[in-house]
């Protein structure tokens, strides 16, 4: 252990070191001179003298060295020495410095941001307590083998199973409209049971929790709000308890706000929740399902419950299984507990975002094996050109393993040289990442905010990789017998790096070509329907007021008709297609006497809605003006959908009941198959019904459809000033082009396709490099050999053949080796985003010829120096 | 009369010395005493080593530095640039508060070792 003065002596010592050193030569010379001094008094002569006084006090230059060392810092010392050393050799050597750094950098950036990415979206706590002791509850239909959320009387039964539970409760998340001084806003508010706060074990940043007294008919309206509105309309003062807050109409007394950055435990809803209200008032807000709490088929509700101590998911799990048997809906449903690490995705996306996220760890992870292995060969040449300094440094003494230790840490520097470099690409990707939808058509709600744990790590993943594939040019380049003259080493392990190089950019080629292929056939994927020239908005005319059912047809009419005097057309519709919402239909049949229970997906439209998107009808009529309330209730169903309820027969006229609905539907058309997802999954087209829009009980939102002449972005100004004149504050938002609303799925495989493609070019571009590198680097070293075999006859262009020749066998090599990557990249790639093809032999043989030939033509251009060579001058020379 | 060299300290110049050697850290323990008396350079703290054991003891200079610095890291002396008795610039050392307590320890160890030793030999 080190005293405090004795770290102030050393380090006074480590930055006066010129003082230091000539003290301690001072200290020596004044002993030397004293002795000297004393023996000349005693009769010596001067040269005598001195000579006894060196004599007595011993080796100078051993004790100087022992001074010094003793307030040395020893080997951290060595360390820096090495590290000033490297960073010179880094300013001597750009060239180098910057091939080697660059793509490392990218590599290193890309990794640190998956792993940020990874870490939110998988790892990070959501803020639940102790998660282990929590499930989430899903209905699971083993028919369809397809998760469902639960029923208010299915929560209300699995709240009852209190031997295996401690508290249940069920939350959903809506949209609602929230009045503020600028006007009426949407916002997300999450609907929660009187347990929440209980079963998630959470505690309000500030006030209180909601309670089981606030979820009760008839309470007073209370709300939490989130902490980002706490923070940014309330500039985190305490006057929020108490204030007031008026959504959907309804004025709500915040008691409280939410932990900083909580938004519950499923990240995969809709966008950030701002307040958090309790259940009881979800008809206030949302009139559409009246009666939920008594009705199984309405399957809206999240559940989450927490285990009693000592009760295992299993124990749940078996109860469940019990309560189903009893109470489900269908014989064919059960209910599913799942731990709560599963539970951050609605069941059915997690598999597929988690595929996802492997396929960007592999593509990172490719871009950081690219980088190493060029990283490696540059090292490698590098040393080689290094050789003399090396034998030179090995004929004086220096240890094998002080001079690898100088290679490791040269190499350590560069990658932190990377690191550095690469942090403003992996802030800028992580910036980015939130916009990308993860699973279809919803976009996650992560926190990614530079998190610099899950970056740190990326980047640690990152160096030490970088730092090992240093060592094996480390130990090839201090190897070897100082006195014989050091003969340069054959190529091999260079040429073996560089085939490596070429194998990885065969995975990234083979990759990355059969993802663009797959994108393309994506997005030329004809509809069905036009998506081009359609503007959609979505509005809402109640403006913070729930007008009447009369009121609120009224005004949707007028807009409609404002709407088309300065439109090509314009339609309303619950749902923008493609929507995933699906209801219960009971069929009657003749022959049964209980009706066919079948789940198919759903809209409400208006008429003019088929004609707007230009859906063909195969038979009957459309949505008409007229179909209203008073009218005769119809419906209009698409071919899939005839053909899985009446299979081989005329759907025109036959009935259908929607579930919650008093009387039935009559079929009156029916529209051809559209596909009603964008990505390429080869299935069969869905069933789908369309409900007339003025046949249902409440009207609003809606999202207004409008083809417009021009650019249908232009038309927002107009749609925004007619909704204005209708009703003055109510809010039109999410205002995009249906062919942005389309396509949205394909975003992440869009940029998932342009990261391979620019990893593949990368890659391509560094084994072309290394291969030309290594080509004109053999060429120098074996000038000599050259310059004989030209002088004793032999054609430069046949000398020219023999050196390109190596660099296509480097080439097919690559090629060879990099298949088995290769095919394995593409079994990730079919796993991971549906639609992509296998590859063909042709295409392995394709993605091969390429790079053999780039790798030939490198080569060809490295030897091609060998035109120059002048035989006589090189002989003369050598 | 024969001189006995204190401490040849070849192997170990830079080592601390080892409790249960004999004569571990007896050099430490002369210099602290020799410094007891005020503030010496060096080349002085050797001579009257010499002298005042009537040479008996004649200090390997050699080890003397090593010892004197390494003491100085402990905190056991301090050292200064002074003004030797010949005008030269020299380097004087001085006990530290730590340094005395170190030699009384030294000194109380010294006393009951001899001790020890001197009953042992003086038996018949």
């Amino acid at each position: 252990m080190m005293g405090r003065n004795e770290i102030l002596l050393r380090l006074r010592a480590l930055f006066r070191r010129r003082d230091f050193e000539r003290d301690v030569e001072d200290e020596i010379a004044f002993h030397l001179a004293m002795r000297q001094q004393n023996h000349r008094d005693q009769g010596m002569d001067d040269v005598t003298a001195q000579a006894a006084a060196h004599l007595r006090f011993g080796n100078t230059t051993r004790i100087g060295e022992a001074l010094r060392e003793m307030r040395g810092w020893g080997w951290i010392e060595g360390l820096w020495q090495d590290v000033r050393f490297a960073l010179r050799q880094i300013r001597l050597n750009r060239g180098f410095a910057a091939g080697a750094i660059l793509p490392l950098a990218l590599a290193i950036g890309c990794t640190g941001a998956v792993f940020s990415l990874v870490d939110a979206i998988l790892f990070r706590p959501t803020g639940v307590t102790d998660p282990a002791g929590v499930a989430a509850v899903y209905t699971f239909s083993r028919g369809q083998s397809r998760y469902l959320s639960d029923s208010y009387p299915d929560f209300r039964d699995i709240s009852a199973l209190d031997n295996v539970i401690e508290s249940a409760a069920a939350y959903l998340r809506t949209q609602v409209n929230v009045r503020q001084t600028e006007g009426v806003q949407p916002m997300n508010a999450e609907m929660v049971t009187g347990d929440y706060f209980r079963a998630a074990g959470i505690a309000p940043a500030l006030g209180r929790p909601l309670g089981p007294a606030d979820d009760r008919p008839g309470a007073a309206p209370v709300a939490l709000a989130s902490y980002s509105v706490w923070e940014n309309r309330y500039q985190r003062s305490p006057s929020i308890l108490g204030a007031t807050v008026w959504i959907d109409g309804v004025s709500f007394t915040i008691v409280g706000v939410m932990p900083k950055g909580y938004q519950g435990m499923l990240l995969d809803w809709y966008s950030d929740a701002s307040f958090w209200l309790p259940l009881a008032h979800f008809n206030r807000l949302i009139p559409q399902a009246p009666d939920y709490q008594n009705h199984r088929e309405d399957q809206m509700l999240m559940m989450l419950a927490r285990l009693r101590p000592g009760a295992t998911l299993a124990s749940f799990q078996a109860a469940l299984d019990a309560l189903a048997s009893r109470v489900a809906v269908s014989p064919d449903f059960r209910f599913l507990a799942l731990p709560s690490s599963q539970a951050r995705f609605f069941p059915a996306y997690r598999a597929g975002a988690i595929r996802f996220l492997w396929l960007l760890i592999a593509i990172s992870g490719a871009a950081l094996a690219i980088a190493c292995f060029n990283l490696a060969s540059l090292l490698l040449a590098r040393a080689a050109a290094r050789q003399h300094e090396i034998s030179a440094r090995l004929a004086l003494g220096a240890g094998r393993f002080r001079l690898v230790r100088q290679f490791l840490i040269e190499n350590g520097v560069l990658a932190v040289c990377a690191c550095a470099a690469s942090l403003p690409l992996a802030m800028a990707l992580t910036a980015w990442y939130p916009g990308v939808p993860i699973t279809r058509g919803l976009s996650i709600t992560v926190q990614l905010a530079a998190d610099w744990g899950a970056l740190g790590f990326g980047m640690v993943v990152g160096l030490l990789t970088s730092v090992v594939a240093g060592i094996v040019p480390a130990l090839r380049a201090t190897r070897g017998n100082v006195v014989k003259r050091r003969k340069p080493s054959r190529a091999g392990l260079q040429d073996f790096f560089s085939a490596a190089q070429v194998a990885c950019a065969m995975t990234a080629l083979v990759c990355a070509a059969l993802l663009g292929e797959n994108v393309r056939g994506l997005g030329s994927v004809p509809l069905g329907y036009e998506t081009h020239g359609v503007l959609v908005a979505s509005a809402d005319l109640s403006s913070g007021v729930n007008p009447s059912r009369e009121a609120a047809e009224q005004l949707s009419r007028r807009l409609l008709a404002e709407v088309r005097v300065q439109s090509a057309g314009a339609a309303l519709a619950w749902q923008v297609l493609p929507s995933r919402f699906q209801i219960m239909l009971d069929i009657q049949s003749e022959d049964a006497a209980t009706p066919r229970r079948t789940p198919v997906r759903f809209n409400w439209v208006s008429d003019g809605y088929f004609e707007l998107l230009h859906m063909p009808l195969v038979a009957g009529r459309g949505i008409l003006p007229g179909d209203g309330l008073k009218s005769q209730p119809v419906v209009v169903v698409n071919r899939a959908a005839a053909t899985l309820l009446w299979p081989g027969e005329n759907p025109i006229g036959r009935h259908l009941r929607v579930r919650s609905e008093p009387s039935a539907r009559e079929v009156v058309g029916v529209v051809e198959d559209t596909r009603y997802r964008p990505l390429g999954e080869a299935q069969p087209p869905l069933p789908y019904v369309f409900l007339p829009m003025f046949q249902r009980a409440s009207l609003l939102p809606f999202e207004i459809h409008v083809r417009t002449p021009g650019e249908p972005l232009l038309f927002a100004k107009t749609l925004r000033r007619i909704v204005a004149g209708i009703a003055p504050d109510a809010p039109v938002y999410d205002i995009q082009t249906l062919d942005d609303f389309a396509q949205a799925g394909l975003l992440q495989m869009r940029a998932a396709a342009q990261a391979a493609g620019a990893l593949s070019l990368l890659a391509i571009m560094l084994a072309v490099a290394g291969i030309f590198a290594s080509g004109a680097y053999r060429v120098a070293r074996q000038k000599k050999e050259i310059a004989i075999r030209i002088a004793i006859g032999a054609k430069p262009r046949r000398v020219i053949q023999s050196f390109a020749a190596r660099g296509l066998w480097i080439g097919i090599a690559g090629a060879c080796l990099g298949i088995i990557p290769a095919v394995w990249g593409v079994a990730l790639l079919r796993s991971s985003v549906q639609g992509v093809g296998e590859a063909s032999f042709a295409f392995y043989a394709a993605a091969g010829a390429i790079l053999a030939s780039a790798a030939a033509l490198a080569a060809l251009a490295a030897a091609s120096r060998i035109a120059r060579v002048q035989p006589a001058d090189v002989l003369r020379v050598q | 009369m024969e001189t006995e060299i204190v401490y040849p300290f070849h192997k170990q110049l830079m080592g601390e010395p080892k409790e249960g050697d004999l004569l571990a850290g007896t050099l430490d323990m002369l210099i602290l005493k020799t410094l007891a008396r005020g503030a010496m350079h060096g080349y002085a703290i050797a001579e009257w080593i010499c002298s005042t054991s009537d040479e008996i003891l004649r200090v390997e200079e050699g080890a003397l530095y090593p010892a004197l610095h390494r003491l100085e890291l402990k905190g056991l002396l301090d050292a200064e640039w002074g003004v030797s008795e010949n005008n030269r610039r020299a380097r004087f050392y001085r006990l530290t508060r730590a340094g005395r307590k170190a030699l009384a320890a030294d000194a109380e160890r010294w006393h009951r070792l001899s001790l020890g030793i001197a009953r042992i030999m003086d038996t018949a």
